[in-house]
């Protein structure tokens, strides 16, 4: 069986179909809900926001233009409910603990990655947002720099230079950490 | 360089997957779902925002009516996980706030406000909460997401100017909606009732259920409504334990000492608690920043010499007829406004996240103004903010360019964690660049006290405002809103960073404390303010310091002047009140020992006396401190508590208010009647009105604590 593309889907649920719709979020959940997480920091925030997202694309799909990638525009208004969700309510108080929490359970290695993610979560979030927001979706979700422009609505260059910034950000931090032991 | 970048990439790649819970995915895409119907039969409503789904419309005419979407969503809610039947739907708020929430920044969105207005389902794991909820424990209903404010009901929206406003095709559809037919098991009229209730934005009936306000009720069969209330922080206000000080036998520690405290935070906060018909947590009552927080016309200093004056009064305690209290008032030279020394001011704003409350970095914002008015042109601010990290907002302006500090001041938003170490940091290294040698150099620190980046270790925090001390940079903090307030990091930073602290719970405390005090809270005139008391056996057999539990020094440190302690600004007055009790008054309370006899003290010589008091300071720039001394002697003592001045009569009602509310150890039958009684016959002139507004959170927390004696 052929699997029908994000635009067909889109398309039918443009129309008012019920179950290309529900086969979109379905195949897109998991996207916003990392990206959520990794902006986020914790699980319950980013289940909301993902629900909230989830919710606004009924609305929202219509002005989905054809001309972009699906997961592009998702990422997009993914960032942008977080980043405003970051500025107008959130308590980072929990920031990435869950990371760290859920470890017990695994093998070494495996733990021993749990951590390391954990320290690394912990290194973009001493960035200021517009750097921690572009290394994010560069390092972590492993995206170009052209991607990653499209997404931030900012030029490929801007994204070049953050990305330089956030180089010389950890540099220093763990030139910091050294010093200081 | 490089590996440092290579490290974090490689821990992301190899971090395990970030999977999401299943049920969390499935209820989303059912809320989704529902929500995505909705718009569907939205846009056959009549509505005109997007033509391609018109054809459609047509051929649902009739199927999906709002009321049909009802039934849907009903069949829907046994398809969410958790207690099937119990799911509670709630119809729901929407506002203005999620609309620009979720998309922002789109403006190829020519989605139409209303239409955005459509219904967001909370359903989630709520649903045993819910069903807890439901049983009428409104406790347990879980804290409202983070959009609150207005209910709306779909349709509605709120236009530029913050009205509501109701999309006139949806209105009329819900008016025709009415006339449909309605779903069996619900009163006809009730769903325009219940709707037209929920219209209603910020009706306090609303908040807890009551049945006829159920939409729930047509769902599932517990009514239950989501409390759309204003999402209030609470029970996280931190306070430090304070033990009251004990009674004392003067045979074995004659000797008290103690640092003053010019701080009022607690007597706002009380003031905040009580104004909510609560009665404020003990810990939060500090009674010697109750009777603090009123300026007394006490006996300023004769000559400009010492820069305050000392005055000790005896009289009758009206708590217990066997003892007495020693009240000791000191007033701080008031500086004339002409010689006031220029101001290098740096303030540093909170502007985390949980400052994002009517009673915070508004509050703030327009504090900052009224202090602003308060200055004079040659003085100098700077703003520093912090959030998630700490930035300076305004460069050190003189304060006649006021319009740049008013607009740097606008342009602050609330956002993000707070990064509270970083921004005293940069705060200070902002006044010590800008330090002036002959002014007053202080930091300003506005918050709520939640520190969560950065330093956030009180012990580590106190180190570095102990060392800045040195530099002369002085600090005040300013403590906002209630819930989530530090109170016990805010006393750290003041105490120790030759600071006062206030908490501004109104404008009209902003205006207290920034214009009617502005010159005590900004200039300080002695620093390192000590008293210690030595009561004369002979005379007084037990003692107990009322409140400054929190400022006990040791005996030995009132000589030390390394040992930091209160600040006295222009104008402050300071009160301590001690219960003493009277040898020979028949009133000991603590009882003579069988095997040893208390040695006979000296009486021939010091029976005229009480005690001997003394007091240590140093000037602002100086470093070793100066000391005055005066005995309070009997023949001082009044007969009748009526005798004694307006002040201190009342200063001694603000102390028994204070003990009143930390449980009323020592006042025995004393109540808050007589309390009132007191206040009121010493309120003298009251300028201000703060007495008067005393003598009503009396009474507040009279009727507090009946409700909750029951």
């Amino acid at each position: 069986m052929m699997i029908t593309s994000d635009y067909a889907l889109v398309k039918k649920a443009n129309t008012g179909d019920s179950a290309a719709f529900a086969a979109l979020l379905e195949r897109h959940y998991d996207l916003i809900y990392r990206l959520a997480y990794r902006m986020l920091g914790n699980q319950q925030d980013a289940e909301d926001i993902t629900q909230d997202v989830c919710v606004a694309l009924s609305h929202k799909l219509a002005s989905f233009k054809s001309n972009a990638k699906l997961t592009t525009w998702l990422y997009q208004v993914t960032v942008n409910t977080c980043r405003d969700f970051i500025r107008c309510c959130v308590s980072t108080r929990k920031t990435h603990n869950d990371f760290v929490q859920i470890n017990q359970i695994h093998t070494d290695t495996q733990a021993q990655r749990r951590e390391d993610a954990a320290l690394a979560y912990q290194m973009i979030n001493t960035l200021e947002e517009s750097l921690r927001e572009t290394a994010l979706l560069v390092v972590a979700e492993g995206l170009n720099h052209a991607e990653a422009a499209e997404i931030l609505a900012i030029k490929e260059s801007t994204v070049s230079w953050r990305m330089l910034k956030v180089r010389e950000n950890l540099s220093a931090l763990t030139e910091c950490e050294v010093g200081t032991i | 360089m490089k590996d440092e970048f290579d490290k974090l990439k490689k821990a992301f790649t190899e971090a395990p997957e970030i999977k999401p819970s299943p049920e969390a995915k499935k209820a989303a895409i059912n809320v989704a779902m529902a929500a995505f119907e909705a718009e569907k039969a939205k846009n056959h409503q009549g509505n005109h925002v997007d033509s391609r789904l018109k054809e459609q419309d047509n051929k649902l005419v009739d199927l999906l009516t709002l009321s049909q979407w009802r039934i849907s969503m009903k069949k829907l809610t046994y398809l969410l996980p958790g207690a099937a039947g119990l799911v509670v739907l709630a119809l729901v708020a929407v506002n203005t706030h999620q609309f620009r929430f979720l998309f922002p920044n789109d403006t190829s969105s020519m989605v139409n406000e209303a239409e955005l207005a459509s219904v967001k389902v909370k359903s989630k794991f709520d649903t045993e909460k819910f069903a807890e909820g439901a049983s009428g424990d409104s406790s347990t209903a879980p804290a409202p997401s983070f959009f609150q404010s207005k209910n709306l009901t779909p349709g509605e929206y709120i236009n530029e100017q913050g009205e509501t406003v109701m999309n006139r095709d949806v209105a009329t559809a819900k008016e025709n909606d009415k006339l449909r037919q309605i779903p069996e098991g619900i009163e006809p009229g009730s769903v325009a009732h219940t709707m037209w209730l929920l219209d209603q934005p910020e009706t306090p009936t609303l908040a807890r259920s009551t049945p006829d306000a159920s939409v729930a009720g047509m769902i599932a069969p517990q009514p239950e409504i989501m409390p759309h209330q204003q999402y209030k922080e609470q029970g996280q206000d931190t306070f430090t334990a304070i033990e009251a000080n004990p009674l004392k036998l003067t045979q074995q520690n004659p000797v008290s000492t103690f640092s003053i405290d010019v701080d009022t935070a607690s007597y706002s906060f009380v003031r905040a608690s009580l104004n909510q018909n609560l009665l404020p947590p003990k810990d939060a009552v500090r009674i010697e920043e109750l009777i603090n927080y009123f300026p007394y016309d006490y006996l300023p200093p004769k000559d400009q010499q010492a820069p305050f004056g000392v005055s000790t009064t005896v009289m009758p305690n009206p708590w217990n007829e066997h003892t007495k209290l020693l009240h000791i008032g000191i007033k701080g030279y008031q500086l004339p406004a002409q010689t006031q020394p220029r101001a290098n001011l740096v303030f540093l704003l909170d502007t985390s996240g949980s400052m994002n409350q009517p009673n915070k970095l508004p509050l703030l914002k327009n504090s900052f103004k009224l202090l602003l008015s308060t200055l004079s042109d040659e003085d100098t601010v700077s703003i520093v903010s912090y959030a998630g990290s700490a930035g300076t907002v305004l460069e050190p302006t003189k304060v006649k360019n006021k319009a740049a500090i008013l607009s740097a001041l606008s342009r602050l938003n609330a956002g993000g964690s707070t990064s509270g170490g970083e921004g005293i940091r940069l705060a200070y290294q902002l006044a010590e660049a800008n330090f002036d040698q002959n002014g007053v150099n202080r930091v300003i620190l506005a918050t709520d006290g939640d520190f969560n980046v950065g330093i956030r270790n009180q012990e580590e925090l106190k180190g570095f405002i102990e060392r800045k001390r040195n530099s002369g940079v002085m600090l005040s903090v300013l403590g906002f809103g209630m819930g989530n307030y530090n109170d016990a990091l805010m006393q750290t930073l003041a105490q120790n960073g030759n600071g006062n602290a206030a908490y501004i719970d109104s404008l009209s405390e902003a205006r207290k404390v920034l214009v009617e005090e502005a010159s005590s809270t900004l200039f300080s005139i002695a620093k390192d303010v000590k008293i210690q008391m030595e009561f004369n056996p002979a005379a007084v057999s037990e003692y107990r310091l009322i409140g400054y539990e929190t400022r006990q020094l040791k005996r030995e440190d009132f000589n030390n002047d390394k040992v930091d302690a209160g600040d006295i600004g222009s104008g402050h007055s300071v009160t301590a009140i001690y219960e003493i009790t009277p040898t020979e008054s028949g009133g000991k309370r603590i009882d003579d020992l069988r095997y040893q006899t208390p040695e006979k003290a000296d009486v021939s010589s010091t029976q005229t006396e009480y005690g001997f008091l003394k007091l240590r300071y140093k000037l602002p720039d100086s470093n070793t401190s100066q000391l005055i001394e005066q005995p309070v002697l009997v023949s001082e003592n009044f007969d009748t508590i009526d005798a004694a001045d307006n002040d201190v009569r009342f200063a001694v009602a603000v102390a028994a208010f204070g003990q009143l509310l930390r449980g009323g150890q020592y006042t025995a039958e004393y109540g808050y009647d007589e309390l009132i009684q007191m206040a009121q016959n010493a309120k003298g002139g009251d300028p201000f009105g703060y007495r008067a507004e005393f003598i009503t959170l009396v009474r507040l927390a009279k009727s507090a604590d009946a409700l909750q004696a029951q």
